[in-house]
């Protein structure tokens, strides 16, 4: 019981930030709005001080950091403010990549501090911020540890091919949770829209897994996603949006609603359906037959970060294979980091053989990468898509 | 300075409004300016916007694409505020006249709410109103409703919600303009062979009806921008202008259409407010709009 109610506390939580942010951010442009029409890239503060600050503020996802037995601590990160002398204002500020650009797009214009010495985002996000300078050139020399131990794949990426900005903290595979005895039936992205789920089914805002999961149920490859293949999956999801089979677009907040039981199957992220599944056992992942999404959140530090030296150190924290064994023990998430498997043997041998964690060539072949789009085919898509969610 | 005043006593109200003018100018009038100018701004956010007069034409654009969403903010706001009125009047009627010692108390219940945040409550409700909750859920297990049965993510809810939310603002300047009538004006109706009926035709209900137009502005107008109870209690079916809005400024960064929607939706509450004056306002507030 007393899990369920710090739950059902975490799960208000989020939602309140969800809305709390999209007000935040209202605020903010209207402070904005007067500074300039145009998109200049402001000059980065003059670098501080190697020292440790008395605090770093974390910005990252819901689901996505380990907690004790009792849910009320999070064990690596007081390890790391036990080790640095510092305090981690970790705050589960990002519901979806959209709406946190929303609350910090307005300082980082206007060359401010956003509030944030770590973000953490998505990669088209973190890509978009890269191309308007507005991350914080990474110190190496400060991470030994990121430096040693970043999977090779992780390497070259076309946004950031020199890993000058990035630091990975997980991939993240999507497809679908599903309520065994409600939608035990569902085994691909079109099973969701069976007359037997109306209005049990909720679909993701991240246009990239939605999106992405309904071109592989249409036999098109995300890689090569352009508008004519975009349409095409609009096509497929649209009738059930307006008959109300599909009752909400979310952001991570869909675990409340398939926990409450409101939503029955639902698009969402693998290491967020493990942890919903410790809580209800009933609520179970699958494998989409036609493939799954693949994606990475990145650690970036926003430009005229105040505590940039120890944000590098908390970066660098995560890259330790034992801490990295951790956190992915508990979120289940691919983990980034060269080691990882060696260590999480040491604390559960099946999870060192699980695909999901560290994916084997069986489901290599099923993750598709959503392609990198130009701005002017990612306003069409972002516009499209909104429409689709009555917006 | 007050030699000064007494001097030029025509200066002293202007010295009142100083403040309220410098508040409005600050975060109204500037803000409003600024608004305007972003709705005419052409671009995107990475290459940059730029301003033109010839930019206009995002207003009709926005005007035709989201008509939908404005048709309902407004059915919406009207349902509300007419299931609001018709809670509330009885309610502060009896608070007024009836509730002898627990006046008090029953003023307190109806402000309540306002000792927890705005967000919350309407979360409150979503676990409430849950499909399977503690509600909906025995009322599902002894057949009484259908298993399909929901009351979230219907309009009913979004429409409840904003009722509910909104209640207060309705409840208190009735209470108030009820309260200050003198009774002895319905006395002397009553003295002149006027029934009970009679009496509140004629004399309650026209001095209350300042009130019950304080009240329908003050629940009309937030309702008519609410977004929060659209996007916790709706669907895609119950967007509100609130809602396109929010999602036009923060996920496709599309600050023309989102400021000339603004713009309009003010002119829209601007013109309702002012046929409802005109239609129901009294004397002095329609001298003091019109």
């Amino acid at each position: 019981m007393g899990t369920e109610k710090s739950a059902e506390m975490l799960v208000s939580r989020r939602t309140v930030l969800k809305v709390g942010a999209a007000a935040a951010g209202a605020a903010a442009f209207l402070a904005a709005c007067g500074t300039s029409g145009s998109s200049t890239s402001p000059s980065p503060k003059p670098s501080q001080s190697d020292t440790i600050s008395d605090v770093v503020n974390v910005a990252n996802w819901t689901l996505y950091i380990d907690l004790s037995k009792d849910e009320l601590t999070r064990p690596t990160v007081t390890a790391f403010e036990a080790e640095y002398k510092t305090k981690v204002n970790y705050v589960e500020a990002i519901n979806d990549n959209d709406s946190f650009f929303g609350t910090i797009q307005a300082p980082l214009k206007a060359g401010e501090d956003a509030g944030w010495d770590i973000a953490t985002l998505t990669d088209w996000m973190a890509a978009r911020i890269l191309r308007l300078g507005w991350a914080e050139k990474l110190n190496k020399g400060n991470m030994p540890n990121f430096t040693a131990n970043l999977l090779d794949v992780y390497k070259g990426r076309s946004f950031d091919p020199n890993v000058e900005y990035l630091a990975p903290w997980s991939g993240i595979v999507a497809g679908i949770a599903a309520h065994k005895t409600t939608a035990g039936f569902v085994k691909g992205f079109k099973d969701l829209f069976d007359p037997r789920l109306k209005g049990k089914v909720s679909l993701l805002t991240e246009m990239r897994d939605t999106i992405g999961l309904a071109m592989l149920a249409n036999g098109d490859d995300p890689a090569k996603a352009d508008r004519a293949s975009f349409d095409r999956a609009i096509a497929l999801i649209e009738p059930s949006v307006s008959d109300g089979t599909v009752r909400a677009f979310t952001g991570n907040d869909y675990k409340e609603l398939i926990v409450k039981g409101d939503v029955a199957a639902c698009v969402a992220w693998r290491g967020d359906t493990v942890q919903i599944g410790y809580e209800d056992a009933d609520i179970v992942w699958v494998t989409p037959t036609d493939g799954c999404t693949f994606s990475s959140d990145n650690m970036l530090i926003p430009l005229g970060a105040a505590h940039k030296y120890t944000a590098e150190k908390w970066m660098d924290w995560y890259y330790k294979p034992e801490i990295a064994a951790k956190l992915t023990a508990y979120v289940q998430y691919v983990s980034p980091v060269k080691g990882t498997k060696e260590e999480i043997a040491k604390i559960d041998a099946t999870l060192a053989s699980d695909p999901f964690i560290f994916p084997d060539a069986a489901l290599e072949a099923k993750l598709h990468v959503f392609a990198g789009l130009s701005e002017d085919d990612e306003i069409y898509m972002n516009d499209a898509f909104s429409a689709l969610q009555g917006n | 300075m007050i030699a000064f005043l007494r001097r030029r006593p025509g200066l002293l109200p202007l010295l009142l409004l100083v403040p309220a003018i410098t508040w409005l100018v600050a975060f109204y009038v500037y803000p409003a300016i600024q608004m305007l100018q972003a709705s005419l701004w052409s671009g995107t956010l990475e290459s940059g916007f730029v301003f033109s007069w010839g930019n206009a034409a995002t207003y009709s654009t926005a005007l035709g694409r989201y008509s939908d969403q404005f048709l309902r903010s407004i059915l919406y706001a009207a349902v509300s505020t007419v299931v609001c009125l018709a809670l509330a009047f009885p309610l502060a009627y009896t608070i007024a006249y009836r509730a002898g010692r627990y006046r008090t108390l029953l003023l307190f219940i109806v402000i309540a709410p306002f000792f927890t945040s705005f967000l919350l409550r309407v979360l409150a409700w979503k676990t409430v109103l849950a499909d399977d909750g503690f509600i909906l859920g025995p009322l599902k297990a002894i057949g009484a409703l259908p298993e399909e049965f929901r009351i979230l993510a219907t309009p009913a809810a979004v429409i409840f919600g904003i009722s509910y939310n909104f209640f207060p603002f309705m409840v208190l300047p009735i209470y108030v303009s009820l309260e200050k009538i003198d009774r002895r004006l319905v006395e002397a109706a009553k003295d002149l062979y006027a029934g009970p009926v009679r009496a509140f035709q004629r004399i309650t209900l026209p001095l209350a009806l300042p009130g019950v137009f304080a009240g329908s502005l003050l629940v009309f107008i937030p309702a008519m921008g609410d977004f929060v109870n659209a996007e916790l209690l709706g669907s895609v079916q119950t967007r509100l202008i609130g809602n396109v809005i929010q999602s036009r400024f923060l996920v496709n960064n599309d600050y023309p259409t989102a400021a000339a929607l603004s713009f309009m939706l003010m002119a829209g509450i601007l013109a309702a407010v002012f046929i409802y004056a005109r239609v129901l306002g009294t004397d002095e507030l329609e001298t003091g709009i019109g």
